[in-house]
């Protein structure tokens, strides 16, 4: 069980208005909304949806093994914080719960002014990569994987080379071992600036 | 509206938010709007709002849940502009 997303907050001002009428209705339920709307500040505003919307990525990636099939919907992930109360522009790291259906899942979130990051799973590795400016997509990928491989061998003493890394129909990663083909499933997520690697 | 037409609708909707310029340029009923366009997962709800703008109707969150193809998207305006 294992789900991580991320968002570049520079990244959102660029690609989404948050602001815009109906967006946030689509996006989030009444409860969720009713917090968000609390806020002080269009600040703490924008930082709230942004955690809140890489909780529920973050809950879909891990769902989609069970589910076995794509959807959009994000207002079936309900989403709740531990200490909404104490939600604050400064707040570095927030635990959580996201229900999907019947089941209810802890998630971790890290904050600063550049990202937020958020991840389910126990005992998993988190990583997190901050690229060098003017890394193409391609680049950026590339990056990534070769990283998230480089990584898991070192946990298991050996070398890069023995790993591949391959997506399944569902588009789930899977770390590969060449030798036995024991499959190891990760999750990975690229945004702007950053991207995040577990497994 | 023909098919065709829908696709034309459906193209200048999604523009600003491809990041494959390719597969853009030969979008079509089995174009992925996230694995082939690489429009983003929250850009998709701007492409929801921009179709509900463009066509003057309102679609309910269980009728894009599966709007990740462009024949899906098709799909659910098509039923919408018949009502």
């Amino acid at each position: 069980m294992i789900g991580n997303d991320i968002v570049d907050l520079r990244q959102t001002r660029i690609d989404s208005d948050w602001d815009r009428p109906r967006f946030l209705k689509k996006l989030f339920t009444s409860k969720e909304l009713e917090l968000i709307n609390i806020q002080p500040s269009k600040a703490l505003q924008e930082k709230l949806v942004w955690l809140l919307w890489t909780m529920k990525e973050a809950t879909y990636k891990v769902v989609m093994h069970t589910e076995k099939r794509r959807f959009f919907a994000p207002k079936s992930f309900q989403c709740t914080l531990y200490a909404a109360n104490d939600f604050k522009l400064e707040t570095k790291k927030t635990t959580g719960q996201v229900t999907f259906k019947d089941q209810n899942f802890n998630i971790t979130s890290e904050l600063n002014q550049n990202y937020i990051y958020s991840y389910i799973g126990k005992n998993n590795v988190f990583n997190l990569i901050n690229f060098v400016k003017g890394a193409s997509a391609v680049q950026k990928s590339n990056i990534t994987k070769m990283n998230i491989i480089k990584e898991f061998a070192n946990q298991n003493n050996l070398t890069s080379s023995s790993y591949i890394l391959r997506k399944n129909e569902l588009g789930i990663p899977n770390i590969i071992n060449l030798k036995n083909l024991k499959e190891t499933p990760c999750s990975i997520t690229h945004h702007g600036r950053f991207s995040g690697i577990s497994f | 509206m023909t098919d065709k037409e829908l696709i034309t609708g459906l193209k200048k909707i999604v523009k600003p938010y491809i990041q494959n310029e390719a597969a853009f340029e030969t979008m079509n009923a089995d174009t992925h709007l996230i694995d082939d366009l690489k429009i983003n997962s929250a850009n998709l709800v701007d492409v929801v709002l921009d179709i509900e703008d463009e066509y003057d109707i309102e679609i309910e969150d269980d009728a894009f849940e599966d709007m990740l193809t462009v024949k899906a998207a098709m799909a659910v305006v098509s039923a919408k502009i018949a009502k």
